[in-house]
């Protein structure tokens, strides 16, 4: 089987034809300050050493940096933390040099209307599990985030909500589907993915098959609400991690492959210092055999392309997983129907 | 466009098929393109682009392309002359 091949299918065609306009993007990712009002159990932000910087705070230096960046070909910025809604100047400055991205959020302080990025808000657990995995950064349990989140962002169409699968929460998602449903929302769905020497009893392993049924369900459910493919759920819930199953283009993971293709050359991960390290990541602290990030199968799976041309069936997963991809980072795509069916 | 070679005129065609329905002006890329011209940079291919020229290089040529082969394939001169290499090795 080949590509040609499958592209004579006038379904399969017109899915790529819907996917391939939006390949121009070429993203880079910025941790836009140090602080957050939560510790997350195994928050990849607080591992390692990259929070030990001085925040740049001045609009003025984020915005000469994101002018850099646009000449240097970068089209899509992603606006991570800690916690990006604490620096709302910051947040303004980058959306005025480069007006397409996403800020990654734990929604409790909303991000200016008129800031149109795509926005991720990150949900752990339901009102017994959120409080307990992410505690305020004295120690104390933290808010059960989703009904402030909702408030903080009714009717909003720039956010989709990111639920975190772990080893403790598959059940919980029952609970936040309701709640994200019934205020019209959607959501899409992350599996803990455990940073290096880190030893959280939330890494999950045994309970993949859990939750990969429990996403299904969730699928067939919410079919208006759930951003997500049959095919992502396969691909996320194995027990070989995103790059033992597809290889990595992330320059941490490339650059000691010696394989550079795509996004290997270009993509950077700034800390909230302007600084930025040529072991860039998307999730820089990540174990990659435990990866499973939703953010790095944006990556990941699209650009594994080859190895999804090898049946009808694997290739009706990738454009499945494309599309999924897609509605999730851009504000406005829609996803149409999985064609994937295995 | 300048071209003789029977290889480098297959490539081009391999390449204006990868790059059909997507949001290319053809006809001015046809005009100010060169057989060395940097697939990136000058021609403008983005990533899925590239794979999908490449898989159908694989397909017209009857080779396998790996992910290792991707960083000299830059320019369809280096693709011609990477077939070359390819087609006298036994």
């Amino acid at each position: 089987m080949s590509l040609t091949t499958h592209l004579q299918d006038p379904e399969l065609a017109e899915r790529y034809k819907k996917v391939k306009k939006f390949f121009f993007l070429r993203e880079s990712a910025y941790d836009v300050t140090s602080a957050c009002q939560l510790r997350c159990d195994g928050c990849y932000y607080f591992e390692g050493d990259k929070f030990k910087v001085t925040d740049s705070k001045d609009p003025h230096a984020w915005r000469a940096l994101l002018q850099s960046e646009r000449e240097r070909g970068i089209t899509y910025v992603n606006l991570a933390g800690a916690e990006p809604s604490l620096v709302p100047q910051v947040l303004r400055a980058c959306y005025e040099t480069i007006p397409l991205g996403t800020v990654f959020t734990n929604g409790l302080k909303p991000v200016d209307p008129d800031i149109r990025y795509r926005l991720h808000v990150s949900v752990w657990g339901d009102a017994t599990g959120d409080p307990q995995y992410r505690r305020y950064a004295g120690g104390r349990p933290g808010p059960y985030c989703l009904p402030v989140q909702l408030r903080n962002y009714k009717a909003d169409e720039r956010v989709i909500f990111v639920y975190t699968f772990n080893s403790e929460n598959v059940g919980q998602v029952d609970e936040v589907l309701k709640l994200v449903r019934d205020q019209g929302h959607q959501i899409t769905f992350n599996v803990f993915s455990v940073p290096e020497g880190n030893r959280s009893g939330l890494k999950a392993k045994k309970e993949l098959g859990r939750i990969r049924d429990k996403m299904l369900e969730a699928i067939e459910s919410y079919p208006d609400t759930v951003i997500y493919s049959r095919y992502n759920a396969q691909v996320h819930t194995r027990a070989a991690s995103l790059r033992a199953q597809f290889g990595c283009p992330y320059p941490r993971a490339a650059v000691q492959a010696a394989k550079q293709f795509g996004i290997t050359g270009t993509f950077r991960n700034y800390r909230a210092d302007l600084s930025y390290s040529a072991q860039s990541c998307c999730i820089p602290e990540t174990d990659c055999a435990e990866c499973r990030h939703y953010a790095a199968g944006s990556a990941i799976v699209t650009a594994s392309l080859a190895q999804h041309v090898k049946s009808a069936e694997l290739f009706r997963g990738w454009l499945d997983y494309v599309d999924t991809y897609l509605a999730i980072w851009i504000l406005g795509y829609r996803k149409g129907r999985d064609l994937y069916t295995a | 466009m300048p071209s003789s070679d029977h290889d480098t005129q297959a490539v081009w065609e391999t390449l204006w098929q990868s790059l059909d329905g997507a949001r290319y002006d053809i006809d001015s890329l046809r005009a100010r393109t060169r057989d060395d011209s940097h697939l990136v940079e000058e021609v403008g291919m983005d990533s899925l682009d590239l794979l999908e020229f490449y898989l159908r290089l694989g397909e017209k040529f009857n080779i396998d392309l790996t992910e290792e082969d991707y960083p000299q394939l830059i320019s369809v001169a280096a693709i011609a002359l990477y077939l070359k290499g390819k087609a006298a090795t036994p």
